[in-house]
Order: C-alpha cells, then structure tokens, then sequence
C-alpha cells in the first residue's frame, strides 16, 4: 500500500473538484436529514433487552400468568387521615386509580380483607366495611388495622400515611410516560390539603429518560457553544472554527438519519451520541486546520494547493489512526449483552467514520477555495502558544527523570483507588436530593419499606406442604441474609394465617399445615367468603395452581445489593431444593441488577479487549512492540486513573458512566499517536532527537493541545446535566483527557529523550 | 471543458438536484403553517415562550457566517466582526464596512 500515492490521489481530488464535493456533501445531508425528522424515540424497556435472557423470558412468563410484575405505590400523607371527608375522597380516589388501564389490581385499607376466627373456622371480613363518621369507630378501625398486620404495609405506624398498592398489569407492552402521565393526572387532581408521594420503577425509568432527553437538547448547543468558543480562540478565523464545526454537524445528521433510513428507532442510551460525536468528531478536522495554518505561516510564499499538499502527506496517516483506534474502541461494543449498547457502538463508529472521510475530503476542498485568514501573514499572535509548547518539550526532556518518577508516583497512587470502585446502580441516586421523585420515594421507602418489588416464580403442585414449607424457607432466608428486603408476601403467609385462623387465633399454630386436603379447603373456604380475585397476583389458578410467585418488598433499588440477592438466592435453590420445584428470581428490580451488572462487566472486557487491538495496531504502524507500547500506555494508565479516582471520590460504576469509558480509550490514544507519528517524521528528516521534538511541538503540538482542549471542553456540557452522577462523571472525563493530554505531552517526551527508542528511526 | 468549469457544471446539477430534493421534501411532508388569525406578536410570542434556545441558537449561527464572510470577503477580524455581529446585530458590520470605505 503506497500511502504517498493514496493521499497525492486524495489532494487532486480535492484540488480539481472542490465545488462538486461540497455539493455532493449537502446532497447527502439532505438525504440523510429528511429522514432525522422520522426517527421516533423509544424509550421502552423491552427494545433494550436481551431477549434470551433467563429473567426476560421469566417476566414474560409471570406478565401471562400473574399480569406483571411491576407495582405503583402512591402514598397520602395528612393530619386528619381518618376524617370521614378525607376517607371518602380517598374511597374515590381508589375508584379512579382502578379505573386506570394498566392497573390490574389496587390494594388499600379500602378493599382489603383480614382473617377473623370463628366458631366454624374463620371469616374473611373486609377492614374497613363503612368509613367511620366518630371517634369511637375510628378507635375501632385503627384497632382493626393493627390486629391485622396492616400496620407498615398499607398504614404507617403514626396512621399519618396510608398507601395505595397497584399492580401493573405488564412488565414490557406499555408506554411509561403515558404511565406516568395519567397517574399524576389523577394524583393531582385529588393532592390538596393531602400531599401525595408517587413511586415506582416505571414511572422512575420514564422520568430518567425525559431528563436524558431534556439534557440532550441542552448538552449539544451547550457543548457545541463551548467548542465554538475555544476553537475561534484557537484559530481566529471561520475556516479554523466552523470547517470543523460543519464535519461535526454533519456527522450527527448522517448517523441519525441512517437511523431514520433503517428504521432504527432511537433508545435512552442514543441520546449520548451527539455529545460523543461533539467531542470526538472535530478532531480530525483540527489537525488538518492547525497543520494547514502553521505550514502557511512558515511558508508564506507558497500557494494554497502546494500546503494543501503537504498538510494532507504529513497528517493523513495520523487522523487515519486516531480515527481508526476511536472507531475500534466503539466497535468493541458489539461484544455487549445490550442489543442497544451494540447499535450505539456501530452507530458512533459510523459517525466517526463519516467525520474522518468528511475532514480529509471536505475540509481540503473548502480550503482550496477561500482564502487563508490575514492573519497568518502577520507577525504572529499566537508565539505565547507556541513558546509555551516549545518550553514545556525542552522542560519535560531536561528534567526528565523528576517528570517520570513524579507522574509514576502520582499514577500508582490514583491507580490503587480502584480497590474502592463499587459498581451500582440506584436511580434515585440520579436525581437531587430535593427532586419530588427521590421525596416520594424516601418518604415511601420509611414508611412501607421501598416501593420496588422483586419476584420469585414457584412451579409445581403449589398446595403441596413440602412445596410451601419451601418457599418459606426461602422467604426467611432472604428476609434474614438481606436487609435490603423489607416485606415478604406470598401464598405460605395466607395458608398460615388461615390455619392458625382456623384454630381460633393461635399464634403457634400459624404454620404449614402437613395435609395437602386440609390446605385445599381452607382455600375453597377463602374463596367462598371474597371475590375470588385476591389471589390473581400470587396463583395462577385457585383450586390447583401449578404457578405461584413470592413478592419481596425492596427499601431501594441497589442493583449491587439485588445482584448479592440474585446470586445468594440462586445458590440456595440450588443447594436446598435441587430435587423440588424449580424457582426463579424475576421482575423488573432484578432485570435491572442483574442486567447493570452484566453490561458493565461486558464493558469492562471490551474496554479490555479496545486495548488490545488498539495496541495491536499501533506495534503495527510502528512496527514495533515499543511503539505500540509508547503509544497505548499514556491512555491505558490514564482510564486505569479515572477509575482510581471514581473509588476514592466514592463514585459508583453503572451503565452511562461505563459507557463513557469508551471515549476515553478511543480519544487518549490520539494525541500519542500524533506526538510519535509527527516526531518519527522529524527524526526522519533528520533533526536531532531534541530538535525533532521541539519541531513536533512547533508544528503538531497546537494540533494536539486544541483537539484535547475540545474535547475537554465538549465535555463539560455534561456539567449542565440534570442527573448528579453524569455531572461528576462529566468532570472526571474532563479529568482523564486532560492526563491523556498531559501523558502525550509531558510523558512521551521524557520517555523518548530518555530511552531513545529505535522505532523513531526506522 | 477544463476541470474548473466541469467542476463548476457537475456542482450546479448537484445543487439543483439537492433543491428538487428539498422542494418534494416540504411539499409531500404534510408540513404546513398555520398562520390564520395569527399576527406577527403572536408569532414571536410562540417562538419566545416555545424555542427560544433555537431562537437564540440560529441568530449566533446567521451572526458567524456573515462575520466569516466578512472576513473572508473584506480581510476583516473574524473575532471582533463575531461579536459586534452578535451584539449588535448583523448590521453593524454595514457601518464597519462603510468605516473601512471612508479610510480607504
């Protein structure tokens, strides 16, 4: 491959047809935009899963037999709760809450039944037969709800709040934020003089997404403001800011609307792909400007297409590489479990391969038809850079052996932080503390222990003694290893509370009963005396089920603690009841801990893997295994920091901010590979090792040093974000570019001058 | 036919083609503005209170490419035509223009 001959190719092209490029360019983005308009949003669940997965396949199972397995929890709060008016406003606000679509069921003091022994066995009473209008029979309801265990499940212990628990009919089919939408709807149409808290999963999720939404139509003005701004500090004329600008633009535009054209449709998860792409995509284009002006500056008497000429021999290779190791690192995406990480790594890469093409055959055609900024004829402006590039080189290879043993020092003590990384994923940690979803749930969370639930699914003759002492067993084993797990319910606590019903109220006898017969009759009793539409949440079938579910009440969704439950629980099935019906864990809050947990650990091996090859292909280009090593080494102990720093600053480890990591490895490696590239060259020329360096700062150093200031400062929109953990992993990119930027300029000249390695000659 | 001039006829037929493209793309969207009953206020009025950061966005973006022009054009600061531009509105660039004239 002679790669002289491509970019002399490349330069004609672009010298000879730069108007019918740049109109062959806006003919694409036309035909590419039409189709931005007809990308629709997806913000379900069920888009986003594996769909082999064990759990997933489990929650379609429960959705067909037990209708769902997710639940609401609206809680109301007021002085005066067991006031006739405030009870009756609150009968009707049941009413209206059950007549909401996706709600199957919806359980509260109003319509819930207790166990009252009698002389034939027992009754099933209702708790509250008609609202009480004194005192006296107020005394006797707060009497009844006491005996009946209801205390923390539907009444708080101060009988200040009272909850409504309604169950939702579908884990998948269902749009969250029409969810979301008809329960405020109604919620605040009864809130007042009553405060009322919302919480649930659906309607956490749904509110999760319209911030990512809200935040991308602030990040990508934000973050393209700030480029714009630093790149006209940089270069002071429109060609250096806008040329760069427009690839970025474009690139969004093409990437969105092959989307459009394939009928993507465009998750959560895609909405970071602007801001990657603001971040990423100029880069190229910067190198090309920065090397165009500095050649015009140092030759003023050549003409436009001979610096042309030379600005594409000398950075071609190395946008090339820069632009092929971001694109490896997205790519490594595909080796996720997320079917929609995988598209959004094909996706960005697609972006950054429509950047690369653009700036190499857009930005030179441009270039050939307008003039060069004035002030590149005068007497420079822009020597405080320079003499501050030049400097730091001359500084950096003086003192060499101080810089590396300082930045070793420094790099082994961030690195060690990593022991402290916990991954986890609390989506209430998303919001502020003052948010009214994280008061709602706090408040929710103290009062009737958490408003997320996870599900065990039983199989088997359910009325089988054997089979309900072992749900039992296991109830109490979880309850007992996991305080995160507040309340339990399932179809052993009624049997219980019958039998020990049926024997007038003994305490000692509210156990399993060893008579599979006796078991069926006091639920053929139940059945007689209630609507028989109790138990649709825990059997599939009331006289023989062969399904039952145990539903486990969480205080929070740690995705770190349900993946200890998950595991723990999965072990003590194995171990206790090899033989006996199969249980599995499903519902949306272990979906949720297991599937965190999986992708980031997928992250963290294609983040391994990015590595690899990245330093597989810089041995290559240099040909030299100390080349690839120079050039990998400044971004992997860079990522290897970032991480460092996440564990002693506390920050967890979830899905967005491994995600993120990707950039950090496809962007590090840039500024090395341009520093090594560009010094090799001029060692090549034949300057002196020094002087080969103090001319790779003259001419590439602004190069590098503006395309990892734009992309700190492409960054920094996230600080605008209204989700806490972006924010803080928005300055910890911030951070690690900048140790990258700092490793290729500080590190690399040190290490070179000091060990002289042989690849920068050859 | 030199390469200049069949590079300038192969654009114009793409430009052209690009038009067309925009044309059917208006016309069969389905897209149209209802300006019924609607005076100019009330039209700034919901473009304030709806996109004023596409608003706001839009006027920098026109305010750059005249200042680029500008400096491309008449050899000006591309940084100090940006920012009278922006901030005083795209016609200042008229007054600085006729400044550069009156010197001349």
């Amino acid at each position: 491959m002679n790669l002289r001959r491509i970019s002399h190719a490349l330069f004609n092209f672009d010298a000879h047809y730069p108007r019918t490029i740049i109109a062959t360019v806006i003919f694409i983005t036309v035909l590419f935009g039409w189709k931005v308009f007809d990308l629709e949003m997806d913000p379900s669940l069920r888009s986003g899963l594996p769909r082999d997965h064990k759990i997933v396949k489990s929650m379609e199972k429960v959705d067909k037999l037990f209708s769902g397995s997710d639940i609401l929890i609206v809680a109301v709060e007021s002085d005066s709760l067991f006031n006739e008016g405030t009870l009756n406003k609150l009968s009707s606000f049941q009413d209206s809450l059950e007549s909401i679509e996706l709600i199957s069921r919806v359980t509260s003091i109003f319509n819930q039944k207790h166990i009252v022994p009698d002389d034939n066995g027992f009754e099933i009473e209702p708790l509250l037969t008609d609202i009480p209008s004194d005192s006296a029979s107020r005394e006797d309801l707060m009497k009844r709800l006491e005996e009946s265990g209801m205390i923390g499940n539907l009444v708080s212990d101060d009988f200040k709040t009272l909850c409504f628990i309604g169950q939702i009919n579908s884990s998948f089919e269902y749009d969250e934020f029409v969810f979301r939408k008809d329960i405020f709807e109604l919620v605040n149409r009864y809130s007042d003089p009553e405060d009322f808290y919302v919480s649930s999963l659906p309607i956490t999720r749904a509110t999760v997404i319209d911030y990512m939404q809200r935040d991308m139509r602030v990040f990508t003005p934000v973050a393209i403001g700030l480029c714009i701004f630093l790149l006209m500090l940089s270069f002071r004329s429109w060609t250096g800011v806008f040329l760069p600008f427009f690839v970025v633009g474009f690139s969004i535009i093409w990437t969105f609307g092959i989307m459009g054209w394939l009928d993507m449709s465009l998750a959560f998860i895609g909405t970071l792909i602007p801001v990657m792409l603001v971040a990423i995509a100029n880069n190229y284009g910067i190198h090309i400007i920065s090397h165009y002006f500095e050649y015009s500056r140092l030759d003023t008497m050549a003409t436009r297409g001979q610096i042309l000429r030379r600005t594409i021999r000398k950075v071609g290779i190395p946008i090339l590489l820069a632009g092929l190791t971001t694109m490896v690192s997205f790519l490594c995406l595909l080796s996720h479990s997320l079917p929609r990480a995988r598209e959004m790594g094909v996706l960005v890469s697609f972006g950054i391969l429509v950047s690369f093409i653009l700036s190499i055959i857009l930005i030179p055609s441009v270039l050939v038809l307008v003039p060069r900024p004035q002030h590149l004829s005068k007497e420079y402006d822009m020597s405080f850079i320079d003499n501050f590039l030049i400097g730091m080189g001359k500084l950096f290879t003086r003192y060499r052996g101080v810089v590396l043993i300082s930045l070793s020092v420094i790099s082994i003590w961030l690195t060690m932080g990593i022991q402290y990384l916990k991954v986890d994923t609390n989506p209430d940690h998303y919001f502020p503390k003052s948010s009214t979803l994280r008061i709602a749930n706090t408040k929710i969370s103290e009062a009737f222990g958490g408003s997320t639930q996870m599900n065990i699914l039983v199989e088997g003759d359910i009325f089988d003694p054997v089979v309900l002492r072992n749900i039992e067993v296991l109830t109490d084993h979880i309850k007992d290893r996991h305080s995160i797990v507040t309340k339990s319910y399932s179809i052993a606590d009624v049997i219980k509370r019958m039998h020990s019903g049926f024997n007038g109220g003994d305490p000692a006898k509210e156990i399993i009963p060893d008579d599979r017969d006796l078991i069926h009759q006091y639920m053929f009793m139940y059945s007689i005396s209630s609507d028989g539409d109790e138990f649709d949440l825990i059997l599939d079938d009331i006289e023989e089920p062969s399904y039952t579910q145990i539903l486990l009440r969480l205080q929070a969704v740690k995705t770190f603690a349900i993946s200890e439950i998950v595991d723990d629980t999965e072990q003590f099935i194995k171990a206790n009841f090899y033989d006996d019906s199969p249980m599995e864990l499903t519902g949306g809050a272990t979906l949720m801990g297991v599937v965190n947990h999986m992708v980031i650990r997928g992250q963290f091996i294609s983040l391994i893997v990015s590595v690899i090859i990245i330093f597989s292909l810089m041995t290559i280009m240099f040909k030299s295994f100390t080349g690839g090593l120079f050039a990998t080494m400044p971004m992997a102990i860079s990522v290897a920091m970032m991480f460092g720093l996440m564990g002693y600053m506390g920050i967890t480890l979830n899905i967005t901010t491994s995600l993120l990591t990707c950039i950090l490895v496809g962007v590090g490696v840039d500024y090395t590979v341009h520093f090594l590239w560009h010094l090799r060259d001029h060692l090549n020329d034949g300057d002196s090792l020094d002087d080969a360096i103090t001319n790779t700062f003259r001419i590439s150093g602004k190069g590098i040093l503006f395309n990892g200031l734009s992309v700190v400062v492409g960054f920094s929109a996230l600080l605008f974000s209204v989700f806490v953990p972006v924010r803080i992993f928005g300055i910890l990119v911030m951070g690690s570019i900048s140790f990258c930027l700092f490793g290729a300029l500080a590190t690399l000249p040190a290490l070179t001058s000091l060990t002289k390695p042989k690849f920068l000659y050859k | 036919m030199n390469l200049e001039q069949k590079d300038k006829t192969l654009s114009g037929i793409i430009m052209l083609l690009t038009l067309a493209m925009v044309f059917y793309v208006f016309s069969y969207s389905g897209t149209s503005f209802d300006l019924e009953g609607r005076t100019i206020k009330d039209l700034i009025s919901f473009i304030i209170e709806k996109y004023l950061d596409f608003a706001i966005i839009g006027y920098v973006f026109i305010c750059f490419q005249l200042a680029g022009f500008v400096e491309l054009k008449y050899k000006q600061d591309f940084i100090t035509v940006s920012l009278l531009s922006i901030l005083l509105t795209p016609f200042s660039i008229l007054f600085i223009l006729q400044n550069e004239n009156d010197e001349d």
